[in-house]
């Protein structure tokens, strides 16, 4: 089973897209909480400890779900620093984006994105790809079990 | 007295070459093998102010031409010291025409404080051993095309750029318009559920209100707001739509293009295959000329003929059978595709209007977006060639296309590597 104790680590700029996807998470059953940080920057500050949060020991995420058009550092930076550090490197990471570009895509890929959820507008199918990744986080087991 | 005459037959001759030289209209000087001047022409003293008087017999050209001393390229060419024309001309090049000569190019300030800019071109006279004994130097003021390759060389930069701003341009507002789109559809959603969740609660609340009160809470939740949130969703929708086509048309813009041999019979037979259920609907039939084989990239080409084909086929006449004709011609440099039907035409005043981006021609009876021929066009300019056409309304209409039969050098564009990144960091 899930992991309670693990927070779910949510890196997105924009308020709206947080609010939607914490609700439809939520919805799913998932009750881990959710740490939400709206830059590149802070998110890297976060996971290794660094800048405000260097005071801090901060749990390792069950799960980063990482927006690729980010302010300070982008998606694409801070997924490389996430796949290239030991600490982090096997934290699974979905990227979520407006884009549907296949380099970008392939991209991604390439630094070691584990799911790739293009934010569809069509509402529905947005929901339903949130309620999936909800679902299967409330399957999986955590690397440590 | 025969050594006399053969003396003087030689003066002669020398005093010719002087003759020819001096009356050629191009700055010209003749230096010896010990780099003393030996001719200096009309026009020389015309570019340089300097008279033919003062410099003959003096080894210096470099000072008279910039006023200290160097060297200049009918120095390099006595010396045969090659090595050092780099430093002392902005271009330089073995000349194409005269073997050992020398061309070079640089700036160079006359005695008025004129800039020009002057082509330099230096050989060697050789004697019958084969030895340099002399080096003639002719120089052209070309400050006029300079300028006008340097004219011309900022128009391209600067067109350059521009494009590149548009195609980012495109993609930022594609990219960036659909992030608030997310949040319109998601949260005209979001009351929409509310509101269903409220329904059996305003049911039982609105039932103890009196009969107007009822009536207009009712008209408010089961009309007004639901109304509200339909509208809200279906122009997110159509506004996805159209981004969607932006974003498409941009791509198509940068896509990598793979020239490769393509028989344009069987890529039109395969894209025919695919409309054959329209074709039979429209009773129509199809004469394929004899098409050639060419060398272009197959999808690019796939997509204009197929979305030309497309159009044909949609804007048939309903009155009568359908006919399609699919021609080509081609030249030395280029193949021109035809693509003739009978069907409704189109008028003379919306024949530019149907490549423009959303901007649809004649009676909107057919459902579409209004982006195919902005598409086509966007490709065919993509292959390096044009398009047009012309119609008769009622008659039909003939969309014409060429593409080049050497593809452009265009491989990946690199305009677009750098487009791609942009708006992420950009960001600050």
């Amino acid at each position: 089973m899930i992991e309670q104790s693990q927070p779910i680590l949510l890196v997105e700029d924009d308020p709206g897209h947080v609010l939607l996807i914490e609700k439809n998470l939520r919805r799913a059953g998932v009750t881990n909480e959710i740490i939400k940080l709206d830059n590149g920057g802070s998110a890297v500050e976060y996971l290794f400890n660094e800048g405000e949060f260097a005071a801090a020991s901060n749990p390792i995420p069950l799960l980063i779900l990482l927006d690729l058009n980010l302010p300070v550092l982008s998606g694409f930076e801070v997924l490389q620093r996430i796949k290239a550090d030991e600490r982090t490197k096997r934290i699974p990471v979905v990227m979520l984006t407006t884009t549907d570009s296949p380099q970008e895509i392939t991209r991604c890929y390439d630094l070691g994105c584990n799911i790739y959820v293009v934010k569809p507008v069509d509402y529905v199918k947005f929901s339903e790809t949130i309620r999936n990744l909800g679902l299967f986080l409330s399957t999986i087991k955590t690397p440590d079990d | 007295m025969c050594m006399e005459k053969e003396r003087k037959a030689l003066q002669e001759q020398m005093d010719c070459v002087e003759r020819l030289i001096q009356s050629c209209a191009v700055p010209t000087f003749v230096i010896d093998s010990r780099h003393r001047i030996i001719l200096w022409n009309k026009a020389c003293e015309a570019l340089t102010g300097v008279k033919s008087t003062e410099v003959i017999d003096l080894a210096d050209v470099g000072k008279i031409f910039y006023g200290f001393k160097r060297p200049v390229l009918a120095d390099f060419v006595i010396d045969g010291n090659l090595e050092e024309v780099q430093g002392n001309y902005e271009v330089h090049s073995h000349s194409l025409l005269i073997p050992d000569g020398l061309q070079a190019e640089r700036w160079y300030t006359d005695r008025d404080g004129k800039e020009r800019y002057i082509c330099f071109d230096a050989a060697p006279i050789r004697n019958s051993r084969g030895e340099t004994i002399a080096a003639v130097e002719t120089l052209q003021d070309i400050t006029d095309r300079k300028r006008a390759e340097e004219k011309l060389q900022k128009v391209a930069t600067d067109l350059k750029e521009k494009n590149e701003e548009i195609r980012s341009f495109a993609y930022i507002v594609s990219h960036d318009l659909r992030a608030p789109l997310v949040n319109l559809k998601g949260f005209s959603s979001e009351l929409n559920r509310a509101l269903r969740e409220l329904a059996p609660l305003f049911a039982s609340g609105v039932a103890q209100l009196a009969e107007g009160e009822r009536q207009k809470m009712e008209a408010l939740f089961q009309q007004d707001v639901p109304e509200a949130l339909e509208f809200i969703d279906s122009s997110v929708n159509r506004m996805d739509r159209l981004i969607n086509a932006i974003l498409k048309l941009s791509r198509f813009g940068r896509q990598e293009l793979k020239p490769k041999k393509v028989d344009t019979t069987q890529l039109i037979t395969s894209i025919l295959k695919t409309l054959r259920h329209q074709l039979e609907q429209r009773h129509a039939t199809v004469t394929i000329g004899p098409l050639p084989v060419v060398t272009a990239d197959n999808t690019a080409l796939e997509q204009i003929l197929g979305n030309l084909l497309d159009n044909a086929v949609k804007y048939l006449s309903s009155g009568r059978n359908g006919h399609i004709e699919i021609t080509a011609e081609q030249d030395a440099e280029i193949t021109i595709f035809h693509i003739r039907d009978n069907g409704r035409g189109i008028a003379a005043a919306d024949l530019e209007k149907v490549f423009q981006i959303f901007r649809r021609a004649g009676r909107q009876d057919i459902p579409g977006e209004g982006m195919g021929l902005a598409y086509v066009r966007t490709l065919v300019r993509r292959l390096g060639g044009g398009i047009w056409c012309v119609s008769e309304p009622g008659e039909g209409t003939t969309f014409s296309f060429t593409i080049p039969r050497v593809p452009e050098q265009t491989g990946k564009c690199k305009l677009a590597a750098g487009c791609e990144n942009k708006p992420f960091e950009q960001r600050e």
